[in-house]
């Protein structure tokens, strides 16, 4: 019997190079546990030597702009911590609801910029001036938190070196086909790849919608940059670059809306997408040298392209082109790899049928994904044109 | 935020290899005495959740190859076709695998280019600083 030429590639691979494959992984295996990295954060002594006032405790920052909806939970939130917070700081960026009466009438202090600052960044840099305690919080103005989230988070920096921590993100929504693909994504994310990356000591990024920061090192880093339309990637990757920590804590969490549209989803996706690839070429000079952080933006950006023109290009061609449809199998041949972290979480959370409810938009929300970043990659190192609009998108 | 397209790819072989790999990694952190019961648990559930998965492929290829029987032989009736047929195969893992080290290599080639491209003064000044950075820890 002829074999196929498929199975005559995998066997040429299997057998010629798959073996010698293997044993370069074991060696790359090996030498990474020369250095095991572990979150010590050794590096940089002195950062606790920052004896003031205000010692271990929380202010958090939250940036707002036409929020009054959303405000009041987030507030609440806050003040039901275990962790009691010293001082929320509501950073109302012009807007042109009742945002900062919301804010006020519930206790806490609005501040409001001579004119909107244009980004998320913008408004944090504008409030961190005010901060005065060992640790500042940002947190966006549509995000909840569990109540014991910052009490979790804290200890994190018990660890010298830590920079920033972030928690595992759980759209407080779930009804919408958007939502729902969000939903999965983020459990598949928070529960398999990033306990990965912090147990390598080095999480991709510190979520925006939640994390905690030493506020000495997040001054002395001139707060958020407004490079880039990811200010939390670039954030971490700074801070990685300076040798700093970053920390994931699985069992802080946090609840933000997500965009429950295709119009907020559009502007969300086109900011992440863009700001990613903004990251890449800004800090790629810094991070290539940065073990296990180079291998997995090396394999986002990878898989960004790679995977993209796969899913909007070669599957539809080829069960076009062989009138066959098991070709369009290859949307959700990883079916099994998306379920088991996100089953084992779901159980936890009593949400099992939520899960099953959502995965086929998780599917979806791929696909458009990937057009997203297909469009950003083009623009961004083709057209170099760099997209610098902020549009607000949850 | 999260980057890229989770679950696609390179990206969810080199999760799985890194699941994979850190029960042994922490071993090895044990023996050293580097070791904290949070970073097994870690490592554990990391390890739990790529043998769920792997399983998860064999059944699903399982599944297909019995469904993709039945309606054959339903179409077929005289033809016996094998009961057990497992649509999991290992060797596109393995082209992933081809595929990832083909990428990491030429991440190192081009970091060792761009490292022999720094100019001397700026060598010397990195290896200071780094000298530096080893005796503050």
């Amino acid at each position: 019997m002829s074999l196929h030429p498929v199975q005559v590639f995998c066997r040429f691979w299997l057998d010629k190079i798959g073996k010698w494959g293997i044993l370069f992984l074991l060696m790359l295996t090996l030498k990474e546990l020369e250095e095991p990295a572990i979150n010590t954060g050794q590096s940089l002594p002195g950062i606790f030597l920052d004896r003031k006032a205000g010692k271990g405790q929380v202010t958090v920052l939250v940036p707002a702009y036409n929020e009054a909806r959303s405000i009041a939970d987030t507030i609440h939130s806050l003040r039901a911590q275990t962790f009691p917070v010293h001082e929320i700081i509501v950073v109302d960026d012009v807007s042109s609801d009742d945002t900062g009466d919301v804010a006020r009438s519930l206790g806490c202090r609005v501040i409001v910029p001579p004119k909107n600052t244009g980004s998320k960044a913008g408004a944090q840099n504008f409030a961190l001036q005010y901060v005065d305690t060992e640790f500042t919080m940002a947190i966006d103005a549509d995000t909840t938190l569990a109540a014991d989230a910052i009490e979790k988070l804290i200890p994190a920096f018990d660890e010298p070196g830590v920079a920033a921590a972030c928690g595992f993100v759980v759209p407080r929504n779930v009804e919408t086909v958007w939502e729902r693909g969000r939903y999965v994504e983020y459990l598949f994310a928070f529960s398999f790849y990033k306990p990965i990356q912090d147990y390598f000591a080095k999480p991709l990024i510190s979520s925006g919608c939640f994390s905690l920061y030493r506020t000495n090192i997040l001054k002395e880093n001139n707060g958020w940059s407004m490079r880039t339309l990811a200010e939390d990637m670039d954030l971490t990757w700074s801070y990685y670059a300076k040798g700093y920590s970053v920390r994931f804590i699985p069992d802080a969490v946090c609840y933000p809306i997500e965009p429950h549209n295709f119009l907020f989803l559009r502007k969300q996706l086109k900011r992440w997408s863009h700001g990613f690839i903004q990251n890449v070429r800004l800090h790629w000079h810094k991070i290539r040298s940065i073990e296990y952080l180079n291998y997995t933006v090396t394999i986002a950006l990878w898989d960004a392209v790679a995977a993209s023109l796969v899913y909007m290009i070669l599957l539809p061609v080829l069960s076009i082109l062989f009138l066959n449809p098991v070709f369009l199998l290859g949307y959700v041949i990883d079916i099994p790899a998306v379920l088991v972290p996100t089953f084992m979480v779901a159980f936890r959370r009593n949400e099992i049928f939520r899960l099953l409810a959502s995965l086929p938009a998780f599917f979806i929300l791929r696909a458009v994904n990937s057009i997203f970043l297909l469009e950003a990659i083009w623009s961004e190192t083709v057209l170099k044109r760099t997209f610098k609009v902020y549009e607000k998108g949850h | 935020m999260t980057a890229g397209l989770p679950g696609v790819g390179i990206g969810g072989v080199f999760y799985l290899l890194c699941a994979f790999m850190m029960p042994f990694a922490e071993l090895v952190n044990t023996l050293r005495g580097r070791t904290t019961r949070k970073r097994w648990q870690t490592a554990l559930t990391q390890f739990g959740f790529f043998c769920g998965i792997m399983s998860g492929f064999w059944i699903t290829g399982l599944l297909l190859g019995k469904i993709i029987v039945r309606s054959i032989q339903a179409e077929m009736a005289s033809r016996s076709l094998p009961q057990n047929l497992n649509f999991f195969n290992i060797q596109p893992l393995f082209i992933s695998l081809a595929t990832l080290i083909a990428v990491f290599s030429a991440l190192r080639i081009s970091n060792y280019i761009c490292d022999r491209r720094i100019p001397v003064s700026r060598k010397s000044a990195l290896k200071t600083a780094q000298a530096r950075k080893r005796r503050l820890s």
